[in-house]
């Protein structure tokens, strides 16, 4: 360990996570996740640590510890932004507090609409729009479920494709309005995907399809499968869940809220 | 008596529907109304007469002999009951459709579903940069452990993202869709940050964390993943909303 490295923890979403890094790259980190740092520091052991490690004698790598990984040390690459993107996913698997989805999450009417999709799905892109429209934003990428199924918002800078297959960032504040309410009533899932020219043509999907359908995009599936599927079965008990293709991101954003807004109504 | 559930199974009831992990094969299931029942109803006890008449009773038509068999090959094929007895020769998930006919669609989205998909890793769900991470996720102790004890063996090795489902519903007629106002009804909140102090305040290594004790001891050559139940079966003729 360098003069410069130091040894800390951090509890992010219910996640505790050691670290031994040069102060720099801690601080650099801390502000993407600000507002996910919890506020008690109770004293848990990390069970995964990010390291950094010499290569050679002047270049450095950051490892990532975890024995729930395989293989259980990895390096994850060389700077700041290399450890927020990993951080994520080592987020979602060791939170103890919430079961992580892959779903993109806002709030419509006071209750939560969440988008599950893998990455890739045009979540981020579907929930800028919503944002745009009013929507609170929650999360492009993690909806955090609790044990009665409520949400809790996974308030990541929104991330975007752009063209070349780089990115950027976009802080959903600037756009809208960001949600830090806890516990959220999942009132709207969503199962959509991007076909050019579709029409958003939303079909009601059965408690458990809808229930299998959020396992299978959930990170402790394999796991903790009788956590997830405590959970995801208390969203299908909780919300309706529709299905349909989508065309382009504002059209069907607009399309969606118009049908939170319906079930709301008949509800 | 026909078929008797298997034990060990983790059942989470959906209203009427049921959604089933089976450890086995680290499989998940779910099951609609009609399929649900007749699981229910594999106790060693119920004949085939007996599930259909409940079946019957409960107006989840077509409360058929063809259909009590669909539900329970399908449950045995997705390792959830075994079969005590030869199953009969029955008329398929088609033959039943086309038995039934275009008009009865509300009987039709009674039959019996039972569709089951792998437990996905987490390594399938991250795509990288942006969604994740990469290597494979070795099954978790639920708490955290007091020493690195050896981890079982690793399971799905595959670093690829997963692709999306292929959507296999057939179009349907365009919904009304009601305009809504867009004016939402949630007030601004501010954000307030929950992070520590900037100051950075050093702990103590947890001792088991010693780079020796990380030794890469599960990095045996793992199975194949658990594929997709060979049987799926189609969702349900939806309800246009």
């Amino acid at each position: 360990m360098s003069p410069s490295t130091i040894t800390a923890h951090r509890t992010i979403a219910g996640a505790t996570i050691g670290f031994e890094l040069p102060a720099a790259v801690l601080h650099e980190i801390e502000p993407a996740f600000a507002r996910l740092m919890d506020d008690d520091e109770r004293s848990v052991a990390p069970l995964v640590w990010y390291r950094q490690e010499p290569v050679g004698s002047r270049r450095a790598r950051i490892e990532r510890h975890d024995p729930l990984r395989t293989p259980p040390v990895e390096a994850i690459g060389t700077t700041a932004q290399d450890l927020i993107d990993d951080l994520h996913l080592t987020i979602a698997l060791h939170s103890r507090e919430h079961v992580f989805v892959h779903a993109g999450v806002v709030t419509w009417n006071g209750t939560a609409i969440l988008i599950p999709g893998r990455s890739h799905s045009g979540k981020s892109t579907l929930v800028e729009e919503l944002v745009r429209r009013g929507a609170g934003y929650c999360s492009d990428e993690y909806a955090r479920v609790g044990e009665d199924g409520s949400i809790t918002p996974y308030a990541r800078a929104i991330q975007l494709r752009v063209p070349g297959g780089s990115r950027r960032s976009l802080d959903a504040s600037d756009i809208g309005t960001v949600d830090t309410g806890e516990r959220l009533a999942p009132a709207l899932v969503v199962f959509t995907w991007f076909v050019e020219g579709a029409d958003f043509r939303p079909r009601q999907v059965s408690p458990a399809a809808a229930a299998l359908e959020l396992f299978d995009n959930t990170v402790i599936a394999e796991t903790e499968p009788d956590r997830a599927t405590r959970v995801v079965a208390q969203i299908a008990r909780r919300a309706r869940a529709v299905k349909s293709p989508r065309p382009d991101a504002a059209t069907a954003a607009a399309d969606i809220l118009a049908l939170a807004d319906r079930l709301e109504v008949a509800s | 008596m026909v078929a008797i559930k298997r034990e060990g199974l983790l059942l989470q009831n959906i209203h009427d529907e049921i959604l089933v992990f089976n450890p086995d094969r680290s499989e998940a299931t779910a099951l609609n109304e009609s399929a649900a029942l007749v699981f229910d109803l594999c106790d060693g006890d119920h004949t085939i007469d007996s599930i259909r008449t409940a079946l019957d009773d409960a107006g989840l038509g077509p409360a058929t002999d063809d259909a009590v068999w669909l539900a329970l090959t399908e449950l045995a094929e997705a390792g959830l009951v075994d079969l005590t007895v030869e199953p009969a020769s029955h008329l398929g998930r088609r033959e039943l459709l086309k038995k039934i006919g275009i008009g009865a669609a509300a009987t039709a989205a009674a039959l019996p579903v039972v569709e089951t998909i792998a437990a996905p890793s987490a390594a399938a769900q991250g795509s990288g940069p942006l969604g994740g991470g990469v290597g494979g996720v070795t099954p978790a102790p639920t708490m955290v452990p007091t020493t690195l004890a050896p981890t079982p063996a690793p399971t799905t090795p595959a670093p690829t993202e997963a692709p999306t489902p292929a959507p296999t519903d057939a179009p349907t007629p365009a919904p009304t869709m009601a305009p809504s106002t867009m004016a939402p009804t949630m007030a601004p909140t501010t954000m307030a940050p929950t992070m520590a102090p900037t100051t950075v305040a050093p702990t103590t290594m947890a001792p088991t964390m010693a780079p020796t004790t990380m030794a890469p001891t599960t990095i045996a050559p793992t199975p194949a993943p658990i594929p997709v139940s060979p049987t799926p079966m189609p969702s349900p003729i939806p309800t246009q909303l």
